[in-house]
């Protein structure tokens, strides 16, 4: 009961919030900063998103960007996992590899969305790899570093034990990694939803971004606060989902600790 | 091997995949000429091109000013209002589901509502840019503030400092290796938000120029802005860890650092 009264304080002490953020929202229409037609009010930005995502081509278009952005992801995940644990584990390829490496960090991927317009052209093909190449980064690094942060009192136990050095990797080794594994693939997931709303404003590709251009240039003001707003919405859902799970399947990660 | 072996070794293999990759593109590129295949030298010619006379004042400066213009209001709107909630805890749970709502917001999509309030203006692309890196800064701030040693505080009240004073004086001191690293994450986010503003709602800057020279399949330019921007990234960050190195010298981490290195 008293930890049920606590969640409510909680919630309401959150919810004050968002309300002094409406109420700022609407101090600046009423004080006129900006043109009113250019900022719509809180409560019909949040009628037109249930309108058009229940009866418009906006939950159509929502749908069409997770359809690039999951399988694009899924691809950064596993080829990312792989380079990782291979880099740490392989110090020989690390030393090799590690100028490419530094090279193309810097480079913000979403530069190179012309050259892979140049090279793959526009479609569906050219928004999946930008996805996975941009996302794969995050993945690699953190998985890399997991395996390296591995204590090695873990894996000498296990070689104490006798266990061969497959099973090593599998039973050790990977579960200890799992958790910044975990933490990468976050990382990942906003960075892969970012891409994919990029690709698609630029190149008319099916999505939230596209639709958002698309009303915008209609002169839709108000439907375009609301994708705004559903895609905020999106971006949320996303990072709850995957601290939910890391939370849920790994009780030795991090994210457990601070509860 | 000797020690001085051990260490030219990798250098040696470093220098032999850079190498090899140029010397199999070169070949490529001589071999089955592409539009997406433009061999080294032109490409070397074009990011010449990009660091001085007339394209370093339309495509890299314009890049360089909003960059810096939007980073410089992200890191100082995210240091106070980060150290400000930090340290006054019961602030927390008033404000916390609001920037959770807004920091996951996918920052391209503020984009074009930013283009419908400012229009296609500089001040849109910096708005664009400082809330992209706003983000990581103030919850970094957050988290080092909640995590000042409280002995430090008792001992700053007891010395009879004003809270002002305390934020100043020993909360933000206290916070900034937290605040140093929340920079790094966020330098990223500013070049990306920096290119994307640029990519789509721009008439200069390294984004408008690699996407005009990706329209007229100019690709050695493209190529060659990509470097740049490439250069650009990799140069700031090193300019951030060589002032936190500065700034934080008193910081246990960067001691242990340094010890390690000389040991």
């Amino acid at each position: 009961m008293k930890a049920f009264r606590s969640h409510a304080v909680k919630f309401g002490k959150g919810a004050a919030g968002i309300a002094a953020m409406v109420a700022g929202w609407e101090a600046v229409r009423a004080l006129g900063f900006v043109d009113r037609r250019d900022l719509p009010s809180a409560a019909s930005i949040v009628e037109t998103a249930a309108v058009d995502l229940w009866r418009g081509d906006l939950a159509p278009a929502v749908l069409a960007t997770i359809g690039s952005w999951a399988p694009g992801l899924a691809v950064a995940a596993v080829a990312g996992a792989g380079a990782g644990i291979a880099l740490a584990l392989l110090p020989r390829l690390e030393i090799a590899t590690r100028p490419l490496l530094e090279f193309v960090r810097p480079i913000p991927s979403v530069a190179l969305i012309p050259v892979a317009l140049l090279v793959l052209g526009v479609g569906l093909q050219m928004q999946l790899f930008m996805i996975a190449f941009a996302s794969i980064w995050p993945i690699l690094f953190s998985t890399k570093a997991g395996v390296e942060d591995v204590d090695p009192r873990f894996v000498e136990t296990g070689r104490v034990l006798h266990i061969g050095r497959a099973a090593r990797i599998f039973r050790i080794v990977l579960p200890a990694m799992l958790p910044s594994f975990a933490t990468g693939l976050r990382t990942a997931s906003a960075i892969a939803l970012v891409v994919a709303i990029t690709v698609e404003m630029l190149t008319g590709q099916p999505g939230i971004g596209s639709y958002i251009e698309n009303v915008r240039l209609s002169g839709l003001v108000t439907g375009m606060w609301a994708s705004i707003f559903v895609t905020g919405v999106l971006g949320y859902l996303v990072n709850s989902l995957f601290v939910t799970v890391e939370r849920a399947t790994m009780p030795w990660s991090n994210e457990n600790r601070d509860r | 091997m000797t020690a001085k072996g051990r260490h030219i070794a990798p250098l040696a293999w470093q220098a032999a995949t850079i190498l090899a990759l140029v010397a199999v593109w070169q070949w490529a590129a001589l071999t089955y000429p592409a539009v997406y295949l433009p061999p080294i030298e032109r490409i070397a010619r074009g990011y010449i091109q990009l660091w001085h006379g007339e394209l370093l004042h339309s495509a890299l400066l314009p890049s360089l000013r909003r960059l810096g213009l939007g980073f410089a209001i992200a890191i100082l709107a995210g240091c106070v209002t980060g150290v400000v909630l930090g340290s006054l805890r019961s602030l927390d749970p008033w404000v916390r589901p609001t920037i959770e709502y807004l920091r996951y917001i996918p920052a391209v999509a503020i984009l074009p509502a930013s283009l419908i309030l400012f229009g296609a203006t500089d001040q849109m692309r910096i708005f664009v840019i400082a809330f992209g890196s706003v983000f990581p800064v103030l919850i970094a701030a957050t988290d080092g503030a909640r995590r000042v040693d409280p002995i430090l505080l008792d001992v700053a009240r007891a010395v009879g400092l004003s809270t002002a004073e305390r934020l100043v004086r020993v909360v933000l001191p206290a916070s900034l290796p937290s605040i140093f690293s929340g920079m790094r994450v966020a330098l990223s986010i500013a070049l990306v938000m920096m290119v994307i503003s640029e990519l789509i709602a721009a008439d200069d800057g390294l984004g408008f120029y690699i996407l005009r020279n990706q329209r007229l399949f100019q690709t050695a330019n493209v190529y060659a802005g990509v470097l740049t921007i490439g250069t650009v990234g990799l140069g700031l960050t090193l300019a951030l860890l060589a002032v936190e190195k500065r700034v934080l010298s008193w910081h246990r981490g960067w001691r242990g650092l340094t010890e390690t290195g000389r040991g």
